[in-house]
């Protein structure tokens, strides 16, 4: 049996497909842009539905994948072309240099002596690395990378000299790949939507005005400040966070859809909180709080907890107050009917999620809606959507999506039809 | 609890207040509303029905400049317009404190067209009870008159007779022109006004401009008027101005008033009248290179955009050019600007509300927005709103900063500039 599948995105949604289809027999390409595999998971603090750190899963799928031959990980990949139909797609793919070959032993050595610092991706760029860097103690590969945008390359050559492996080439180029795949699973995920075009929530503005995927790092132990979480403007412990919803989200200014995760996100975030600091304080504004399912049970057991507040109106204006630095957010209290003043130290903005293709889409066999969210091809169509590449939604569910988008893949690389 | 008394609660709306801790449905027995269709209906059918779609999330109350006053709250105004009760709409005395400046309008989540719906709310109300008498006496001039000053329709051309150059009148000229300048009313007979519009007619002068007024002839626009309720004022002076306008023959219709623009730009087409319409600093703007500008006195100038000339219209860089042509400003913004710009309070019929406003408020807008401009360090305030230059001189003296900043039209300005050179 040869059924061959491209999954496009390695995040937990293409991960999980990835494994699935390998695991069932088929040989898998799992394609990632970046230099490491995870994708936004890697980065959160925790996720749910067990509140556990990403390391616990991502450990188990990458020695999953360590040990499957079927799987060939492609990172520093994409997808720019995709012609065919199913059994018998035909796939371009670009592989950026990665600038460092697969002798690298993660040993470090090129580090201190690299001169450039950049901001970091992983942290939203509230720290910085090296422009060669393994992205995090968790990465996979666990090799380093250059970041092509910043590196000195000859002019500088200083990690080539410190490397004691030979594992770095300043000279590596684009190599053009063409794959013969059966079907494709698209798991490109999804990214932040830009707080800094919501005109009037001060991001970008105030220091202190974050987003929740930063707030997430804020919290994370191997975040920028080892999980203890200080004001960005003058390190102060934050003592209280507003957490502002649907910012941007449920707008027609901005992103008109709601993201399904943002509520249970700040009301995971918060317990968070107060798990790092019992003595904090957590206001969370709302137009209506959306917590689907059974999750309904998680937000109840947050809400009861008298240091976590739940105010029912939209935060429109932040202001600063005068010498103590803190915030003012200011809304309107639809249940007592009056103005609500609540000073903090932090805001965090529950900004929604965009589908990585909203732009730069690869050429050919896939469907959009007006968002970019990958629409299912009209049978009879191998390319399979899974994850927030196909809606905004939680860890557990993109799991379940790669399961099904795996199964879907297999199906229809053997070329069987299906009868309605 | 007789479901009678749920609906006629205090003006504010129901009190959902008096309760800390319980949830909602423990402090209050179920409401008993009876919303009338009927009202949502003719609402709707004046201000189209986007307030449906609004889904109460407050933002309009938050971004409103009354709201750090604890009032005039559009969200409860939403919210009663899309239940129908008209009764809680209508009676609130918020209704008639908005300057529908747009504020609320552009941070929309669902693009609710608050300012419209409350214009359409004002004008069912008008219809049928009595308005506050300021603003009533405002309507009535602009009936007899033409001008809600309630200054005689004859004098409307008397200012151009002391702008020491000529000022070609339309009747009187007998052919076309390039520029015909729709003076409206407070260039026409407020003093600060006048002032501005024989700075306008040097102006044009100086540039050699190929222009006239409609002098008698012109009556209020009253896009104000209509903002404040009184659709019909504006439809019957829509109908005059038009059939003058018709009359003669013109390449642009040029107007100091945002208000006036606003209208003619965006509303007279639909009454049949189609021009190509400029504020006057975005024809004057155009024109900066055949200025001759001479240093005035060094001035930190700041400017305050007018809500229907920015927000509005989108025109924010106009009046900005203007003002960094003119040799010896330094320009300064304030925290409000542009499209966040604050309102002055004039707008929507708060020219002609003022005594009732100010029973509901502790601060005007103007005063409050003249305090950020003196916090910006300026010592000049340039406007290009004629409501503008007599609110916020008023708003410098009552707020004892009279001695710190001057309030100036950008015509004025740079008709210093042409004179001291």
């Amino acid at each position: 049996m040869s059924d061959t599948i491209l999954v496009l995105g390695g995040g937990i949604a293409g991960i999980t497909a990835a494994l699935e289809a390998a695991e069932a027999g088929a040989k898998v390409y799992l394609v990632e842009k970046n230099p490491h595999l995870g994708g936004r998971v890697a980065q959160l603090a925790r996720y749910f539905p067990k509140l556990c750190p990403p390391t616990c899963g991502l450990e188990i799928n990458y020695r999953r994948l360590r040990d499957n031959p079927n799987i060939e990980v492609l990172t520093t990949t994409e997808l720019t072309a995709l012609q065919g139909s199913p059994g018998d797609y035909k796939a371009t793919l670009a592989r950026h240099p990665r600038y460092v070959n697969d002798r690298c032993t993660a040993c470090g050595a090129c580090v201190d002596p690299c001169p450039v610092e950049r901001p970091n991706p992983f942290d939203y760029g509230m720290t910085t690395t090296k422009t060669i860097s393994l992205g995090h103690e968790m990465a996979y590969p666990m090799k380093y990378a250059i970041d092509e945008s910043t590196c000195l390359f000859d002019s500088c050559a200083k990690c080539v000299q410190a490397c004691p492996y030979d594992a770095i080439d300043l000279h590596m180029q684009q190599e053009i790949l063409e794959l013969t795949v059966g079907a494709v699973v698209i798991a490109t995920g999804w990214k932040p939507y830009d707080a800094g075009t919501i005109a009037n929530l001060a991001f970008g503005h105030f220091p202190d005005v974050v987003t929740n995927v930063m707030f997430e790092r804020m919290l994370a132990s191997n975040g920028p400040s080892g999980g203890i979480v200080i004001r960005p403007s003058d390190g102060k412990a934050v003592e209280s966070v507003a957490f502002i919803q649907c910012a941007g989200s449920r707008d027609r200014l901005y992103l008109s859809y709601c993201s399904s995760i943002c509520c249970l996100a700040s009301l995971k975030e918060a317990s968070l909180l107060l798990e790092r600091n019992p003595q904090a304080s957590a206001y969370i504004f709302y137009i209506d709080l959306r917590t689907p399912g059974t999750y309904q049970s998680f937000a109840s057991k947050v809400l009861d907890h008298p240091r976590i507040s739940a105010i029912k109106g939209k935060v429109a204006d932040i202001l600063l107050e005068p010498g103590s630095g803190q915030l003012v957010v200011v809304a309107d209290d639809m249940v007592s009917g009056a103005m609500s003043h609540t000073s903090v130290d932090l805001v965090v903005l529950a900004t929604g999620m965009e589908p990585s293709l909203a732009e730069g889409r690869p050429q050919g066999e896939m469907d959009f809606d007006p968002y970019g969210f990958v629409l299912q091809g009209s049978d009879p169509s191998g390319v399979f959507a899974a994850g927030c590449a196909r809606a905004p939604v939680d860890v557990a569910t993109a799991t379940l999506d790669g399961t099904a988008a795996a199964m879907s893949a297999i199906r229809a690389s053997r070329q069987m039809v299906v009868v309605p | 609890m007789p479901a009678d008394s749920t609906t006629t609660d205090s003006a504010g709306g129901h009190d959902l207040s008096s309760s800390s801790s319980s949830t909602l449905t423990e402090a209050h027995p179920p409401l008993a509303l009876r919303p009338d269709v009927g009202f949502i209906d003719r609402l709707a059918e004046l201000a189209g029905d986007s307030f449906l779609s609004c889904y109460q999330c407050g933002t309009c109350s938050v971004v409103c400049p009354f709201s750090p006053q604890g009032t005039h709250l559009p969200r409860q105004e939403m919210l009663f317009a899309q239940w129908g009760l008209e009764n809680e709409l209508l009676s609130s005395p918020n209704l008639w404190i908005c300057t529908t400046c747009g504020n609320c309008a552009r941070l929309c989540p669902r693009e609710v067209d608050i300012p419209g719906t409350i214009s359409a709310a004002r004008d069912l109300y008008v219809a049928s009870r009595d308005i506050p008498r300021e603003l009533a006496t405002a309507f009535e001039n602009t009936s007899r008159q033409g001008n809600p000053l309630g200054h005689s329709a004859r004098k409307r051309a008397d200012w151009a007779g002391n702008a020491g150059v000529d000022v070609p009148v339309m009747a009187k000229l007998g052919r076309s022109v390039d520029i015909l300048f729709f003076t409206e009313c407070y260039w026409s007979y407020h003093p600060r006004g006048m002032q501005a519009a024989q700075a306008m007619a040097r102006m044009m002068s100086a540039l050699g401009v190929d222009w006239a007024i409609l002098g008698v002839e012109e009556r209020c626009v009253a896009d104000s008027q209509r903002l404040a309720g009184e659709i019909g004022l504006f439809e019957e002076a829509a109908q005059k101005n038009i059939e003058v306008l018709g009359k003669y023959s013109f390449k642009r219709l040029v107007t100091p008033d945002p208000h006036a623009y606003n209208a003619l730009r965006n509303l007279y087409p639909s009454y049949g009248g189609s021009y190509q319409v400029q504020h006057y600093t975005q024809f004057l703007a155009e024109l900066i290179p055949s200025m001759s500008l001479g240093p005035i006195p060094q001035r930190t100038v700041t400017f305050h955009d007018p809500c229907y000339l920015g927000r509005h219209n989108g025109e924010f860089e106009a009046p900005r050019r203007l003002l960094e042509a003119i040799p010896g400003i330094s320009l300064v913004e304030m925290g409000h600007c542009r499209a966040d710009g604050y309102c002055c309070g004039g707008g929507g019929g708060g020219m002609w509300n003022s005594s009732f406003v100010a029973e509901q408020v502790d601060e005007r807008l103007a005063e409050v927005r003249i305090k950020e401009a003196v916090g910006t360090g300026a010592d000049v305030l340039a406007v290009c709103c004629p409501f503008e230059v007599s609110l916020f001189e008023d708003a410098a003296k009552s707020t004892g900063n009279d001695d710190k900043i001057v309030v100036r039209d950008i015509i004025e300005l740079l008709d210093e500039s042409l004179k001291l050179h």
